[in-house]
């Protein structure tokens, strides 16, 4: 038994060869979630990583040196199946196997990205991640600044969106597109450090400013049947619903669900209205949906129709917000390389921090304290949307506004 | 006793153990190392499970919520309390017996075994939804993060560290916990116990007819394997080190610990052992098919259950017992 045991085991890890790459190529890894519920997302931050490292090695990018001399990279994208655990395992193999000199991961999930940060200091890897938004994870920076002096997050802090919501109703209170009511606040978000921690920051600041939480209704990753939560919410009667999910076919139904209940108060959507098929599928019940964050829109901004030109010749699908957020991570990671001139890791880490880059979606420089994207204002930013006639109209801040507020 | 134990236990688990214990010195890479402390970590879960749903028969479906009991009790009284690693690990271990005992007590009453698979997964999810709302505490879907790896270890001057990026030390970590686990279960199952919960399992009437108190007994088993469950939780929360209520106590835990145990043998064992081995090191290995590795993990799984149904132990009993004839 004991010989059959070994050989299974012999079997199985003969799979794992080294893989080959031109030997000039610098190999990059990146770690996604491309199985499992957030596979959508994975996936076309995947195609965004992919889109960028063809562009860097083709000498079609943005280079920090146009015309000079830059590295070429070998990229691996392996799957975390959302789980930290398994984004640990995808991380050593691609440090031991394919002796990566950066790392991008995690895409998109903090709490994956949380278990790669130890990683960080223990292989002398920079590692930039992606999506993840968590402000825990630049707490984790602040709380020991030597040893994940190697970390870079590249999105802003969940308290940006908080702060986005916050001035955005303050503005549309003045301007009459909500009514303030009893000041009462609803959320809806999923079961996840994403909706948590968005809610959480947005409930610190409108209770601050006098309003009342009324309802929190927390739904697994993918729900769908929201008739028990908006039963509930009807009674509570809030002036403001806010809802927060990755997913879009639970943006879709909640959306739905909420026009057909015909739900007192506006409803305020975040991140799942950017998904290109949520316009397809929710029909007449998004008309006067008022959601954030519109930071990529090929139907109004003319470079992100010139990108999801690119997306659909690559990969035949169209482009997302994750699409645009993959393809310039990656482009931050790639102008760090060539600026520090070779794969030191200090060098790069340092590069990465003195990115100062404007990108697709906005412009990408680090808060060197917590070595995190600094988010809204002249950086990364957060516009508010609402659609109208079926299509999105950035709607605030008002000097970029293609649309006015409709009540 | 011979099927569940398999021929010669004793020497089978000592080669094993022998074989696992020289890895680390021949195999020096982290990922390799990585990838099978997660295989022992979830071998003790699985023969812990196994324990009440194969050797007992009581088809439980809520262990993963021991896993998770165990991983946040350890995390939290080492964090807030700042109690060594070393100590706590057995506090988990203790709060997930204490579970089992609480919800063994419904269970015993539950004779139709549906119905106690339901009661446990529900118990699962509301441990899973406590986790997720006492967020002060657990910091709920945020994750709970800055769990202290295990203190490291001075053996006759080498420094042997632990934690997520120690891979040396935490396999050998793991090790010795499995090696342990898996003594104390065979020394417990070759005995009085064991005949008793096979007694148990095959029918309970006939083993109350031979005074056996089957209240107790079925209590203590299921105390005694929640904390086996829980021990493992422990053990992970201080490798990770980072948990969330989703990843461990998700319906992901319980789908893949229970394809292991399905895979490895329902009731041998050994079994849980080679499905912790093969569904670890193969969705591992399974990386280089690239977006197909889930198609394959699951095929692999399906072809295992229906070609050997009685699991991988199952079957290599079987050959062995066709070569002796």
């Amino acid at each position: 038994m004991l010989r059959r045991l070994l050989a299974t085991s012999a079997l199985a890890l003969s799979f794992a060869a080294p893989l080959t790459a031109a030997a000039q190529d610098i190999p990059v890894g990146a770690i996604a979630p491309l199985t499992g519920p957030a596979a959508n997302s994975g996936e076309a931050l995947r195609q965004g990583f992919m889109l960028a490292v063809k562009e860097w090695n083709e000498g079609k990018a943005d280079y920090v040196t146009p015309g000079g001399a830059h590295p070429t990279v070998a990229l691996t994208v392996e799957d975390n199946n959302s789980k930290p655990e398994v984004g640990v395992s995808a991380a050593q193999r691609l440090i031991t196997r394919n002796g990566i000199k950066l790392l991008i991961g995690d895409a998109l999930h903090s709490h994956v990205t949380m278990a790669l940060m130890e990683l960080s200091p223990q292989f002398d890897l920079p590692i930039l991640s992606a999506e993840p938004v968590s402000t825990l994870i630049a707490d984790k920076v602040k709380s020991d600044p030597e040893k994940y002096a190697l970390y870079w997050k590249g999105n802003y802090n969940s308290s940006a969106y908080g702060e986005t919501v916050h001035d955005f109703v303050k503005w549309a209170l003045e301007n009459g597109v909500i009514a303030e009511g009893g000041k009462k606040l609803a959320f809806v978000i999923e079961d996840t450090d994403y909706g948590h921690s968005n809610a959480d920051t947005i409930t610190e600041l409108f209770t601050a400013d006098g309003w009342t939480v009324v309802a929190t209704e927390a739904v697994p990753a993918g729900s769908t049947d929201f008739y028990p939560q908006l039963t509930k919410l009807k009674s509570a009667a809030p002036d403001l619903t806010l809802s927060v999910f990755t997913a879009v076919n639970s943006g879709v139904s909640l959306v739905r669900q909420i026009a057909e209940q015909a739900m007192p108060g506006r409803h305020m959507a975040i991140y799942y209205p950017t998904k290109p098929e949520f316009m397809d599928q929710v029909g007449d019940a998004g008309k006067g949906l008022i959601w954030t964050s519109l930071q990529f829109a090929p139907d109004v901004v003319p470079a992100h129709k010139a990108f999801d030109d690119k997306i659909q010749a690559e990969f035949g699908n169209p482009a997302t917000y994750s699409h645009a957020h993959g393809y310039c991570t990656m482009m931050i990671g790639l102008r760090a390389l060539e600026t520090a001139g070779g794969t030191d890791p200090k060098a790069v880490s340092d590069a990465i921090g003195a990115t100062d880059y404007n990108c697709l979606i906005g412009r990408f420089k680090f808060d060197p304290e917590d070595h995190t994207v600094i988010g809204g204002g002249e950086y990364l930013p957060l516009p508010v949307a609402q659609v109208q006639s079926g299509v999105n109209q950035l709607i605030w801040p008002q000097a970029n506004a293609t649309a006015e507020a409709v009540k | 006793m011979t099927e569940m134990l398999g021929r010669r236990p004793a020497l089978t688990l000592l080669l094993l153990i022998a074989v696992l214990a020289v890895i680390p010195f021949v195999v020096t890479n982290p990922y390799y190392l990585h990838v099978l402390t997660i295989f022992l970590l979830f071998a003790i879960f699985a023969s812990g499970w196994n324990l009440t749903l194969g050797i007992l028969g009581l088809k439980t479906l809520g262990h993963h919520a021991f896993f998770a009991l165990g991983a946040y009790g350890s995390a939290m009284l080492s964090h807030y309390a700042g109690v060594s690693p070393w100590a706590t690990i057995w506090v988990g271990a203790g709060i997930a017996a204490l579970a089992g005992l609480l919800i063994g007590v419904p269970i015993l009453r539950i004779r139709s075994m549906p119905h106690v698979a339901i009661v446990t997964l529900a118990f699962a999810e509301i441990i899973r939804l406590v986790l997720a709302n006492l967020k002060d505490w657990t910091r709920g879907e945020l994750g709970f993060w800055g769990i202290d790896a295990m203190p490291a270890l001075n053996l006759g001057g080498t420094v042997v560290e632990f934690g997520t990026g120690k891979p040396f030390g935490s396999y050998l970590l793991a090790l010795a916990f499995f090696a342990g686990v898996h003594a104390l279960l065979l020394v417990v199952l070759r005995g009085r116990i064991g005949l008793t919960l096979v007694a148990m399992r095959d029918s309970e009437l006939a083993a109350e007819s031979l005074a056996v108190d089957l209240t107790r007994w079925k209590l203590g088993v299921f105390a005694f394997s929640a904390a086996i469950v829980g021990l493992s939780g422990a053990l992970y929360a201080h490798y990770i080190q980072i948990l969330t209520p989703t990843s461990t106590v998700g319906p992901e835990m319980l789908v893949t610990l229970l394809a292991m145990i399905i895979v490895g043998g329902v009731g041998r064992f050994t079994g849980p052992i080679l499905g912790a081995l093969l569904l670890t090191v193969v969705g591992e290995a399974l990386r280089e098919f690239g977006d197909y590795r889930m198609l394959l993990y699951g095929g692999i799984v399906m072809l295992f259950v229906l070609g050997a149904p009685r699991g991988l132990a199952g079957w290599l009993a079987l050959i062995g017992r066709r070569r002796a004839a």
